[in-house]
């Protein structure tokens, strides 16, 4: 039986890029010739909007399916308020750099760390000219951390409900350098080794 | 160098919350999640009965369906639960 990839996007704060990086790390594993498949537990149901807008080269669902997907890796993307710890291994957390993002940032990777998950953490929207915000994204670098700038490109793709990897997206300014942050994190979640069958009939 | 002071005290009061399990606002209301509960897996099985109960259980089954209440499956199924209830043994 194929072993699928399983990974949540989790964060109780809301703002911090969940839904954004759920559909680009689909699209970023699209691009290595995977097939991704989001999970959207959100009400707002933000990467639902995206899907429905007919822009997305992969399926984003509503639940849970019944069958085991047809899939080489499943993105949760979990909505805000949600204090429950993900029941998958795989944890990747978006957070802003500062001082109250942060709070609610290490009191979820605490429960989760309890609980033996294996979290991936992301800094999102950082800029890094103020010297308050460097030395957090710093300190989460040196932490293990994956960084992602404050960047117009995600605003102009969300204007159109595309992701960044989309054609239209290619002469954006430093569109280069965020693909490559994003396939970074993609790497990062390919290559840890615990692997998850999904056991869903 | 790390300038910002609070990011050891935000990670020792986080180390302090887990520990009580609870969340900083322990007594804000919590998202409560209501999963769908899945469908029993079921097998089909052949019973003769006769005529009159055979059409007293397909009126019983569409009165249910007009007021929205339990299936046919499932009506089977309360009544093979009675019969197991009323003949089975208690022990």
């Amino acid at each position: 039986m194929k072993i699928i990839k399983l990974v949540s996007i989790w964060n109780p704060k809301g703002g911090q890029g969940k839904s954004t990086l759920a559909i680009n790390l689909a699209a970023a594993s699209v691009e290595l010739g995977l097939k991704p498949l989001i999970i959207c537990q959100d009400p707002q149901g933000t990467s639902l909007l995206y899907y429905k807008s007919g822009n997305l080269p992969f399926e984003v669902v509503d639940s849970v399916p019944t069958d085991r997907p047809d899939a080489d890796i499943v993105i949760f993307d979990h909505q805000a308020s949600d204090w429950e710890v993900p029941k998958n291994h795989l944890i990747v957390m978006p957070l802003k750099p500062a001082r109250d993002q942060y709070a609610t940032y290490i009191d979820a990777y605490r429960r989760a760390e309890l609980l033996g998950k294996k979290i991936i953490t992301v800094v999102t929207d950082g800029q890094e000219h103020r010297a308050n915000e460097k030395d957090t994204i710093d300190y989460l670098k040196s932490k293990g951390a994956c960084v992602i700038p404050s960047s117009g490109v995600f605003s102009r793709a969300a204007s159109e409900y595309i992701t960044i990897f989309d054609q239209k997206m290619n002469k954006a300014y430093k569109i280069r350098e965020r693909r490559m942050e994003i396939n970074k994190i993609l790497a990062a979640i390919l290559i840890e080794n615990e692997e998850t069958k999904n056991d869903s009939k | 160098m790390i300038v910002n002071n609070w990011i050891d005290e935000e990670n020792a009061r986080a180390t302090e919350l887990v520990k009580t399990g609870n969340t900083t606002n322990s007594r804000a209301p919590l998202l409560v999640k209501n999963p769908k509960q899945p469908t029993p897996i079921r097998r089909i099985r052949s019973i003769y009965i006769q005529e009159s109960h055979s059409l007293a259980f397909d009126k019983l089954v569409f009165e249910h369906k007009i007021t929205k209440g339990k299936k046919a499956p499932e009506l089977m199924e309360e009544a093979i639960e009675l019969l197991i209830e009323k003949y089975s043994s208690k022990e």
